[in-house]
């Protein structure tokens, strides 16, 4: 370290009291800025889930205007089978979904998202579940529910009162038509909260009312060695369907999502309101520690400081804080974040939130460096001899 | 300009009509009206005058902090004035050695880190500097407080650090704002005596402004300033020197 730096350096701590309230004030901002902006990825990060679920096939096959992994929009009849004889395409089958009343053992009555997925192949089926839930899909009126909600939206009322968790062998009855409990699967905590029920394709069109009995989705496996992309645009063409990756298919559902629900907006208030309360907070505390140290630089000027190092010396005690500070307050948002996702809560914690809170800190911290550094610049080396 | 040199061998400092003035217009001031002086190498000058007349102004040129308004200055070869704001500041690392009224004593650092600032300024690294400026505080009486915080210690102790700091980097230009203004009579006699044995050096010049008529009898020249405009006296005239040179 440059002796200088030093020195600014022990400026900066010498006052315990002030040095601790400039690192609490960009911790405070820092925790803020981190902590919302990963709940807000964990929310982001939740949209789509079902379709990031399912499992074994390449492409979606749906109707353009679909915006969204809830969005159904009944395909044609002869979808399938168009979409079969295009080249490239290994196998195509259909995939139903859509929302549906179900009544529980109880009689309470819930919405759930029923999923249909092709009788034979069972493609498109929950990744996470067992061979053998899957393969119990094949029993008479067998539905698989999600693990966890199975003691929470699920939950059925004994005679007693109590409640205890929806299990197999359950009736639960959906649009009327009768259905077992046959398994249950895992599933990524989807921020559509109507729990997902898996059962055959066949059984789904069922359940649905007449005017909604139609595939809603064609899943396609494409041969080996064709490039997804460019079948993507041959099936586009020749049927006028979009053709997503599951990838693309939750991107396009997480963008909908963020844009038109109020969900970018509130978090975006929330994230903006935390940063700009914790910034001004620790940019404040920070400049008033330079105008405090003024008569201290004004001597150092005098004494033959350039001011161009009066401006490093600034610099460092800006980096040092801001970079402490910032560290202290990121850790106790991942803190607070595995205790919050203990909680059910969606919290992730990506690179990215940390670089750009970490960016956006820093920046905050050299904007009050910078005011600061100006009445420095500006400081009167002469004031030095004034009583 | 080696002639120049030849024949001002023996002067420190030069000043030919040195104006100052704050603002322009109605609110213009005059500072300096006008300085003419010469200052000699080996000399521990006094300044005084009432207050206002210019004396806060005048050391500040001199020091390279503030440019005059018009007028011929050197220093040691140089003036300050020319030079550009960053070079200026290194010159007045280099050459000068400040003593604050105010002290301006950073008050987070030791009195050793402080008495070292000059030092890490060019660059002398931490623990060498420190080390150096303990050593000239111990020369001031101070060597239990180089430890201590400006806080812990009294206004004597405090400016006797400032005066340490003044001298750690060995300038050939002192410049002492009423150094000893917070000292009782023996502090500042001592005081007084190391800023002398600083002037005596070759090379060096002490300047010394003050209202303190007790260590004024010190002194090898007396400026007396008035209004901008300064009255050299010879100091045999007016009091008899104190040490034999
Ligand atoms: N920065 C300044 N701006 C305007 N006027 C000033 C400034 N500094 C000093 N002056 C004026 O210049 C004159 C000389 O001031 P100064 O050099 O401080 O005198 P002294 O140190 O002898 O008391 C005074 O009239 C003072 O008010
Ligand atoms: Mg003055």
């Amino acid at each position: 370290m440059r002796p200088l730096d030093r020195l600014a350096y022990r400026m900066l701590i010498g006052d315990r009291l002030k040095y601790l309230s400039l690192v609490a004030g960009l911790v405070f901002a820092s925790l803020l800025v981190v902590q919302q902006a990963s709940i807000f990825t964990g929310y982001a990060d939740r949209t789509g889930s079902w379709i990031l679920d399912s499992d074994g096939h390449d492409l979606w096959v749906m109707d353009e205007q679909v915006d969204m992994s809830e969005d159904s929009k009944p395909l044609l009849q002869t979808a399938l089978s168009r979409v079969r004889g295009i080249d490239g395409v290994a196998w195509a089958v259909p995939l139903y979904k859509n929302y549906l009343k179900a009544r529980l053992p109880h009689g309470k009555l819930i919405t759930v998202r029923v999923v249909g997925i092709d009788d034979a192949s069972l493609a498109g089926g929950p990744r996470g579940a067992a061979r053998e839930a899957l393969a119990a899909l094949r029993r008479d009126q067998a539905i698989l529910v999600n693990e966890d909600q199975l003691a929470t939206t699920l939950a059925v009322a004994q005679p007693d009162g109590t409640m205890r968790p929806v299990a197999i062998g359950d009736s639960i009855s959906i649009n009327e038509h009768q259905a077992t409990v046959a398994g249950t699967f895992p599933a990524t905590p989807d921020f559509f909260w109507d729990p997902v029920l898996y059962t055959t394709y066949s059984r789904a069109l069922a359940m649905a009312p007449p005017e909604r009995r139609s595939t809603t989705y064609v899943l396609v496996k494409a041969k080996p060695g064709v490039e997804l992309g460019r079948l993507a645009s041959r099936i586009r063409e020749a049927t006028g369907f979009a053709a997503l990756t599951t990838e693309e298919f939750a991107a396009r559902t997480r963008t909908y999502v963020l844009a038109q629900t109020g969900i970018l907006i509130n978090f975006g208030i929330t994230i903006v309101l935390g940063f700009v309360i914790g910034t001004l907070v620790a940019a404040q505390t920070l400049y008033s520690f330079i105008l405090e140290n003024q008569r201290s630089l004004a001597a150092l000027k005098a004494m033959g400081v350039r001011n161009a190092r009066i401006a490093r010396m600034v610099v460092v005690q800006v980096l040092v804080v801001g970079v402490l500070g910032y560290g202290i307050g990121a850790g106790l948002a991942a803190l607070s974040g595995s205790l919050l996702d203990g909680a059910g809560l969606a919290f992730r914690v990506t690179w990215t939130t940390l670089l750009l809170g970490l960016l956006a800190i820093l920046t905050s911290c050299t904007l009050a460096g910078l005011l600061g550094i100006r009445r420095v610049m500006r400081l009167d080396p002469a004031s030095v001899f004034k009583t | 300009m080696t002639a120049a040199s030849a024949s001002l061998r023996s002067v420190a400092i030069r000043c030919e009509a040195v104006t100052k003035h704050y603002g322009s217009g109605e609110t213009r001031i005059a500072a300096l009206r006008g300085v003419d002086l010469a200052i000699d190498e080996g000399c521990m000058t006094m300044l005084v005058g009432p207050s206002g007349c210019g004396k806060t102004t005048l050391i500040s040129i001199l020091s390279g902090i503030l440019s005059q308004s018009s007028g011929e200055l050197s220093v040691f070869g140089t003036d300050p004035s020319r030079l550009p704001d960053g070079d200026r500041a290194e010159w007045r690392a280099a050459t000068v050695g400040f003593v604050f009224q105010q002290f301006n004593l950073l008050p987070t650092l030791t009195a050793a880190e402080n008495a070292a600032v000059p030092l890490l300024i060019r660059g002398t690294p931490w623990p060498d500097a420190v080390e150096i400026a303990c050593g000239h505080l111990s020369e001031l009486g101070m060597a239990e407080r180089c430890g201590s915080l400006p806080r812990e210690l009294s206004g004597g102790q405090q400016q006797r650090i400032a005066i340490a700091r003044a001298l750690v980097h060995d300038p050939r230009l002192l410049v002492c704002d009423e150094p000893t203004s917070a000292l009782d009579h023996e502090t500042g006699e001592r005081v007084i005596d190391v800023l002398r044995a600083a002037a005596l050096r070759s090379g060096r010049a002490v300047i010394v402004v003050t209202h303190d008529q007790r260590i004024l009898r010190h002194a090898d020249t007396i400026l007396r300033m008035d209004d901008g405009r300064i009255i050299v006296e010879p100091v045999s005239d007016a009091i008899p020197p104190a040490h034999g040179a």
